[in-house]
C-alpha cells in the first residue's frame, strides 16, 4: 500500500506556545484515520497542517510522496468537511456544491451534472435551489459533504463534522459517512473527541494528548490493549490499580496474578475494564478475589455500574446486568475478579518523567530559536 | 397599548429635541421655499413654484447640483478604494496590532473638522509644505497653485474628513465574517483574489454600501470644505445654498434649494437601505 498523507518530524509553535513538539504519521491510501482526543490535544492543528490552513514551524508534510508543506490550500488535492460546515450563506446548495468545479473552470451541462452527482450521493438533489439558512444542521453536513467531494480529492479531511448532530443523527451520519468512505476509496482523516465514534468508524485511531500520538493503532487493539495510561483512561471506561510485576506475577494489594506482557519488571498500574469483572457473593475456592465494599450503584439504562470499595481503599465499578443486580441488593461485601488476560499493565516510569521533560525542555527551547529565526528569513 | 407615565416622562427630552432642531426647522425651510421675496429682500407670504423653477431653470444652480453629485462620488468612489483594502488588511491580517491600527483610522474623529481643513490649507497651499518641498528638491520651480482652491483640494479634504465614516462599517462587515468560510473558499481551489470576489465582497457588500451612503450623503451637504478649501474658485450646491441665506438674501430660493437636496438625500438613503437589505445573507433570515 502506497503512503497518501506522511507528516515527518512536524513541530507546530504558536508564537512561543508548543502545540505539537514532534510528531511523525503516515497515513495510508484509502484508509479512515481519526485523530482522537480531548479539546487542545492539537489534533484539529493537524488536519489545519494537512489542509494547508497552518504550516509546521519545522518539518515536512507529503501527499502521495510530494512535498505539499508550502503549499496553500488551494493548490492541494485535499478537501475539508468544515466543523460549522461553512457554508456560504449567499450562495444556494447548487452555487455551494460547484463552487470548487467552478475554480476549475467546470461550465454548463458538465458542472450541473457533477453538482447533482455530488447531491445524489449525499440525497440532497431535491435541494438544489435552497439557501444553506433553509436547511436543519442534519442537511447542511449533507451539502457540506457534497461540496468537499465533488472535487475528488485524494484525501478527504473531517473537522468533527458531527459534533452538532442530535445523538440519534449522528449515529446515521456515522453509518453515511463509512458507506462514503467504501463508496469512495479515498483516504479519509477523521478529527474527533468522542471516542464511540472513533471507534465506531476507524480503520486505525491515533490518540492524542499534548500533541503527542501516545498510540496509533486499530480501534479493537486501542480499546484492549492501551499502552499508556492516557489511552486506557481516554478510551472506554478503566478501573486504575497500583501493583508491583516481578517478571512472572503481577501483585497488588488482595490478590496475585501471573501476568505476561511487554513489560520490564518493577511498579506498576494496572488497568481493568468494568465488563470484564466478576462479581462473587462469596470467597471463590481457586484463583484470587478481592474483597471489596459495596458504595453505590447507578442505573445506566442497559446495564448498571456498581462501585466498590477495596479493603486498600482503591475504588473499582463493574459493570452488572440489570438482570443480575437483584442478586447484590443489600449485599454489602463482594468478591471481584477477572482474567489475566483482560488486564493491562503499564510501567510506572519512576524517575524517568523528570529526564524526559528535560530533554524535551531543551528541544522546546532549541525549536523555539529556529522558530524566531524563521521569522528573519 | 396603554403607555405608562414612565413612557411620556423619559420620551419628552428626545421628542422635544426632535422638534425643536428637526422638525420646526426642516418645516419653516419647505414653508419658505413657496414664498416670495419683494426688492428688498424681504419674505412675502405666498404659495408660489417660483423658487423651484428658478433653481431648475438657471443653469448655475442645476448644473452645480449635477458637479456636487459628481465630485461626492469621486470622493466616494476614493474613500471606498483606500478603506476596502484598509479595512481587509486590519480584519483579516494585522493581529496584535489590530486596535491600534483602528485606534489610528478613528483618531482624526477626535480632531475638529475645521482643524483638520486647515490643515490641509498648510499642507497645499502655495507656499505649503508640499509646494515648499517640491521646490526644494527641485521637482518644480514655481508652486502649484492648483493644489489649494481646487476641486482637487476640497476633494482631496473630503476623502481624508469621511473616510474614517466609510472605514468603520466596511471594518465591521469584514469581522462579521467567518474565518472558516475564507478557509472554505480556498480549501476548494479559489486564489485569495477569487475567494476575494465570490466570498469577501458579496458578504460585506451591507457594510460597504453603508459605508459609501456616509462618505457620499455627507459630501453632498458639506460646505465647510468647499469654503476652506475651494475658496471663491469652486462652486457647490452647499456653497450657494449659504450664499443665499447670507449675501444673496434670498430665502426663498435656498429654501428650495435645501428641499432638492433633502428629496435627494432621502432617495439614496432608501436605494441604500434596500441594497442592504438585499445582500445581508450573513445577518438577515
Amino acid at each position: 500500500m502506497t503512503n497518501s498523507i506522511e507528516l515527518k518530524n512536524v513541530t507546530k509553535f504558536f508564537g512561543p506556545n508548543c502545540v505539537i513538539p514532534t510528531l511523525d504519521l503516515t497515513i495510508q491510501q484509502g484508509e479512515f484515520l481519526t485523530l482522537l482526543g480531548p479539546s487542545g490535544c492539537g489534533k484539529t492543528t493537524l488536519l489545519r497542517m494537512i489542509a494547508g490552513f497552518e504550516t509546521p514551524t519545522t518539518g515536512r508534510v507529503f501527499l502521495e510522496g510530494d512535498d505539499i508543506t508550502n503549499l496553500p490550500p488551494y493548490n492541494r488535492n485535499v478537501n475539508t468537511v468544515f466543523q460549522n460546515y461553512a457554508l456560504f450563506p449567499h450562495l444556494h446548495v447548487f452555487d455551494n456544491v460547484a463552487y470548487g468545479l467552478k475554480q476549475k473552470g467546470y461550465t454548463g451541462e458538465k458542472l450541473k451534472t457533477a453538482v447533482y452527482d455530488a447531491l445524489e450521493m449525499v440525497q440532497m438533489a431535491d435541494f438544489a435551489r435552497r439557501k444553506p439558512k433553509e436547511l436543519s444542521g442534519g442537511q447542511q453536513q449533507r451539502i457540506a459533504l457534497a461540496r468537499a467531494i465533488i472535487n475528488k480529492p485524494k484525501v478527504l479531511l473531517l473537522d468533527e463534522p458531527l459534533a452538532a448532530l442530535d445523538l440519534k443523527l449522528r449515529k446515521q451520519m456515522q453509518f453515511e459517512l463509512k458507506q462514503l468512505h467504501q463508496q469512495l476509496g479515498i483516504t479519509f482523516v477523521f478529527v474527533t473527541h468522542d471516542q464511540e465514534e472513533a471507534l465506531t468508524m476507524s480503520d486505525r485511531i491515533a490518540v492524542m494528548n499534548k500533541g503527542v500520538i501516545e498510540q496509533l493503532d486499530a480501534p479493537q487493539n486501542i480499546y484492549d490493549h492501551p499502552k499508556t495510561k492516557f489511552v486506557a483512561d481516554f478510551v472506554g471506561e478503566n478501573n486504575t490499580l497500583s501493583g508491583f510485576y516481578d517478571g512472572q506475577t503481577v501483585s497488588a494489594s488482595g490478590f496475585s496474578i501471573p501476568f505476561q506482557g511487554d513489560l520490564q519488571p518493577g511498579d506498576v498500574q494496572l488497568f481493568i475494564r468494568p465488563e470484564h469483572i466478576y462479581v462473587h457473593l462469596k470467597e471463590p475456592e481457586h484463583g484470587f478475589a478481592i474483597r471489596s465494599n459495596v458504595v453505590g450503584k447507578t442505573f445506566l439504562g442497559h446495564l448498571w455500574k456498581i462501585h466498590c470499595q477495596t479493603t486498600n481503599n482503591e475504588m473499582i465499578d463493574v459493570s452488572v446486568k440489570p438482570d443480575q443486580i437483584s442478586k447484590i441488593d443489600g449485599v454489602s461485601t463482594v468478591f471481584l475478579s477477572w482474567e489475566s488476560d483482560k488486564m493491562n499493565a503499564i510501567a510506572v516510569a519512576s524517575g524517568r518523567p523528570a529526564l524526559t521533560s528535560s530533554k524535551s525542555l531543551f528541544w522546546n527551547y532549541n525549536l523555539l530559536i529556529m522558530n524566531k529565526l524563521q521569522l528573519f528569513y | 397599548m396603554k403607555l405608562k407615565p414612565t413612557f411620556y416622562f423619559l420620551f419628552m427630552p428626545l421628542a422635544l429635541w426632535m422638534l425643536v432642531f428637526l422638525v420646526l426647522p426642516y418645516g419653516q425651510v419647505f414653508v419658505q421655499s413657496f414664498y416670495t421675496v419683494d426688492d428688498f429682500g424681504t419674505l412675502q407670504p405666498a404659495f408660489s413654484l417660483d423658487s423651484y423653477q428658478r433653481f431648475f431653470t438657471k443653469e448655475l444652480y442645476y448644473k452645480t447640483l449635477f458637479k456636487t453629485f459628481g465630485l461626492s462620488l469621486i470622493v466616494t468612489a476614493v474613500a471606498l478604494l483606500l478603506s476596502v483594502p484598509l479595512a481587509y488588511y486590519i480584519a483579516f491580517k494585522a493581529t496584535s496590532n489590530k486596535t491600534l491600527l483602528y485606534t489610528l483610522i478613528i483618531l482624526p474623529l477626535w480632531v475638529s473638522y475645521i482643524v483638520r481643513a486647515y490643515a490641509w490649507k498648510t499642507i497645499l497651499g502655495s507656499a505649503g509644505i508640499l509646494n515648499s518641498f517640491l521646490m526644494y528638491v527641485g521637482l518644480i520651480n514655481s508652486p502649484i497653485e492648483v493644489l489649494l482652491y481646487s476641486d482637487l483640494s476640497v476633494v482631496i479634504g473630503m476623502v481624508h474628513i469621511y473616510t474614517p465614516f466609510v472605514l468603520m462599517p466596511i471594518y465591521t462587515a469584514f469581522e462579521q465574517i467567518p474565518v472558516s468560510l475564507v478557509e472554505a473558499s480556498k480549501d476548494l481551489g479559489a486564489s485569495r483574489l477569487r475567494t476575494f470576489l465570490n466570498i469577501v465582497l458579496p458578504l460585506s457588500l451591507p457594510g460597504i454600501i453603508a459605508g459609501g451612503t456616509f462618505a457620499f450623503v455627507l459630501s453632498l451637504g458639506d460646505f465647510l470644505a468647499p469654503i476652506l478649501l475651494g475658496g471663491s474658485n469652486t462652486l457647490f450646491i452647499a456653497t450657494i445654498f449659504q450664499n443665499m441665506f447670507g449675501t444673496s438674501n434670498d430665502k426663498p430660493l435656498g429654501s428650495a434649494i435645501g428641499i432638492v437636496l433633502l428629496v435627494v438625500v432621502l432617495v439614496v438613503l432608501e436605494l441604500s437601505a434596500r441594497g442592504e437589505r438585499k445582500y445581508s445573507s450573513l445577518t438577515s433570515r
